[in-house]
């Protein structure tokens, strides 16, 4: 239960400092390793895929040929990333206890666009507000549900009223 | 018409009331996200990207510009006063802006500062003016191979100039030149990693792609970041005016830095940000005593303010008459281009005549805006800072989102929005810019079409991108471009020291006091 400690406040500190830190750097390192993995495993699925759309000729380039080009690109770069983990740590910051808050956000818009055609825009737009002022912004109750009313009230006014746009809603 | 004919009808295009209004917010809102960390000019941009649809083309586009040119006058502010740099290209500006403010003089740095902006941002503008058209009459007669092998040059300096890993930004590019690829394939009709659905078959918008990319995970990441900056007090201004003597040391730096900012503001990957380094660099190496640099020196702040405004300004050359971004700031306005129907180009300057001029025009209209709102306007600006960063997160979003979905009422593309923005957030914390996978995602569009038909002109021979002279000529300076940095790199490897470690020194000289 110390090491998990211990992680902990490394990946809290700013990540100049962590660079310097041995423990940050490994994990750095690791970060980029990963990178590299992942970007060379893309090259070559997009290279698979060009070759089944067609390469045609060098005379007669058919739809695969450039994605097959930029494939091999993609792996090529991705294997020299993770071969050369150990170099650029610098701009690697560390994932950790920090990183939940804007997960959580991605996953709240990804909701957003799933729920509005079934609620309308008034609930989801309040619910997605006060989730980001209440729950990520950590303001009060009071200020997150008068502040998210009337956002709401002006993007009606911006979105629905002036704009004219479409929107699934209730009013 | 004649060339002079348009650039007054651009004029009377750029004091129509709609489009001062225009110039006015445009240059207002980035004065505001200049003084706001985190928030930069491109993600601002992506974010209201949308709005294009409901205004009018041209002042669409005036309003996106001043957005861009005004956030670096606005850096300014946060950098002098409290050391906290707005944007990337007001970095330099902490380094003597910020001693010159401890020592009483803040009013004559932010005066210095708005007076530099302005004068290299205006006399880039006329270069602009004259060499606008005759770059465009130049690029004219390009063909296929010649728009290849420029996008290809361009995307690949982007990709390597003042990026710290090469390879991760090569792979950036390739990543966004591949989801270019996505959906029907122009010459063959092909679908192409459509996974079978119909929902990928129109590609993904660029749109969609710039908010997730840069808005959301702009947004999603100072989320994490919030909380660590503590509230600071700006330090009061005093006196406004130079003193003759700091009039004499700033205007040589500005003729520098002017120069300096029109030339790098050209070339693809430099711009503002790189600019201002290199200008630093240059001030300090030609001064007699360098040991001023650090603590207040005035050259410090004029050189690189004029050279970011230069660069600012010149950086629209190449996207208005040859129809490439330089930088991913200029991606975005590619973007909002693209956004109204209208494709930059060559053919730009006859085609539109008006929203050519008019955008340019209504640069100098801006600058002028700015000068008068800078100083005057310095304590409002500086209040911003203490807007509620959750509420302005959660605006931000809103609005990114109903933006979105406004283009094509699709709830699925909000959805993507979300995946984009994962994407984004990823490659900052995995230290990969998206920059270049932006650019290279927009500019895979005409590098494709170019390279695939380009290769059925050759026969299926590549050495003909060689032996026609233009982009024969394009590929040789590109591939000595590309050497001469390379043994830059070496020669900075070998001796530890490169022109711009000299900018990164002032801050380990500077005791934080």
């Amino acid at each position: 239960m110390d090491t998990g400690e211990h992680s902990e406040a490394a990946t809290r500190r700013p990540a100049p400092e962590d660079t310097t830190a041995p423990f940050g750097s490994a994990q750095a390192v690791r970060t980029n390793r990963i990178v590299g993995a992942v970007l060379t495993l893309t090259g070559v699925l997009a290279v698979v895929g060009a070759l089944r759309m067609g390469v045609g000729s060098l005379a007669d380039p058919g739809a695969g040929s450039w994605p097959l080009l930029l494939g091999v690109v993609l792996a090529g770069t991705g294997t020299a990333v993770g071969v050369r983990a150990r170099r650029h740590i610098a701009d690697v910051e560390s994932f950790g206890s920090a990183t939940r808050g804007p997960l959580l956000g991605l996953a709240s818009i990804a909701a957003y666009g799933l729920v509005l055609p079934l609620v309308g825009f008034e609930i989801a737009s309040l619910a997605l507000l006060v989730f980001w002022l209440r729950g990520l912004g950590r303001q009060s109750w009071r200020s997150s549900l008068i502040g998210s009313l009337l956002i709401v009230l002006i993007l009606y006014l911006i979105f629905v009223v002036a704009l004219a746009v479409p929107i699934p809603r209730i009013v | 018409m004649n060339t002079l004919d348009s650039v007054l009808a651009g004029f009377a295009t750029a004091v129509e009331p709609a489009n001062l209004l225009f110039c006015l917010i445009g240059v207002t809102i980035g004065m505001f996200i200049g003084v706001l960390p985190g928030l930069g000019p491109s993600a601002t941009i992506a974010i209201l990207l949308p709005v294009t649809y409901s205004i009018e083309p041209t002042g669409a586009i005036i309003m996106l510009a001043g957005i861009f040119y005004g956030a670096i006058y606005g850096g300014t502010i946060t950098s002098v006063l409290l050391r906290l740099p707005g944007e990337a290209s007001s970095v330099v500006v902490t380094f003597d802006g910020y001693p010159m403010a401890q020592k009483g003089r803040a009013g004559v740095a932010l005066t210095l500062a708005a007076v530099a902006s302005f004068i290299g941002g205006t006399v880039s503008l006329i270069f602009l003016t004259v060499l606008a058209p005759v770059v465009a009459r130049f690029a004219v007669d390009f063909g296929p191979p010649e728009f290849a092998v420029l996008t290809l040059v361009g995307i690949g300096l982007v990709s390597s100039v003042g990026s710290s890993s090469v390879p991760k930004s090569l792979a950036a590019a390739a990543l966004g030149l591949l989801f270019a690829t996505v959906g029907r394939d122009e010459l063959t009709g092909d679908a192409r990693f459509t996974f079978g659905t119909l929902t990928l078959i129109d590609g993904f918008g660029f749109v969609l792609i710039a908010m997730g990319v840069f808005g959301i995970a702009e947004i999603i990441h100072n989320q994490e970041a919030a909380g660590t900056t503590a509230a600071r007090k700006p330090i009061p201004i005093t006196q406004l005016r130079p003193t003759s003597s700091e009039v004499r040391q700033a205007v040589p730096a500005v003729a520098r830095g002017g120069a300096l900012g029109f030339l790098l503001g050209l070339l693809p990957g430099g711009g503002a940000t790189l600019s201002s380094l290199v200008s630093y660099a240059v001030e300090k190496g030609v001064a007699r005593d360098k040991s001023r640099f650090g603590h207040g020196a005035v050259e410090g702040v004029a050189g690189p303010e004029t050279a970011n405004n230069a660069a600012a300004s010149s950086s629209f050359i190449p996207l208005l008459t040859l129809g490439l971004p330089a930088n991913p700031a200029m991606a975005m306005l590619f973007g909002a281009f693209l956004v109204v129907g209208i494709t930059p180009g060559p053919n730009l300057v006859d085609t539109d005549p008006d929203l050519f001029w008019g955008v340019i025009n209504s640069m100098y209209v801006g600058n002028i805006l700015l000068l008068i709102m800078a100083i005057p306007l310095v304590g409002v600006f500086v209040r911003v800072l203490s807007v509620n960063p959750a509420y302005l997160a959660a605006i931000c979003v809103m609005v990114t989102v109903l933006g979105v979905f406004s283009l094509r009422q699709s709830p699925t593309d909000i959805v993507f929005l979300a995946f984009f923005g994962a994407l984004g957030y990823l490659m900052k914390k995995t230290g990969i810019s998206p920059g270049p996978m932006v650019l290279a995602f927009i500019l895979g569009g005409i590098l494709e079409p170019a390279f695939r038909q380009s290769m059925r002109i050759f026969a299926g021979d590549p050495t003909g991108f060689l032996t026609r002279p233009i982009s024969g000529t394009l590929l040789v300076v590109a591939v000595l471009g590309f050497l001469g940095m390379l043994g830059f790199r070496m020669w900075r490897k070998r001796t530890g020291r490169t022109p711009l470690s000299a900018v990164t020194d002032p801050t380990a000289q500077t005791p934080r006091t």
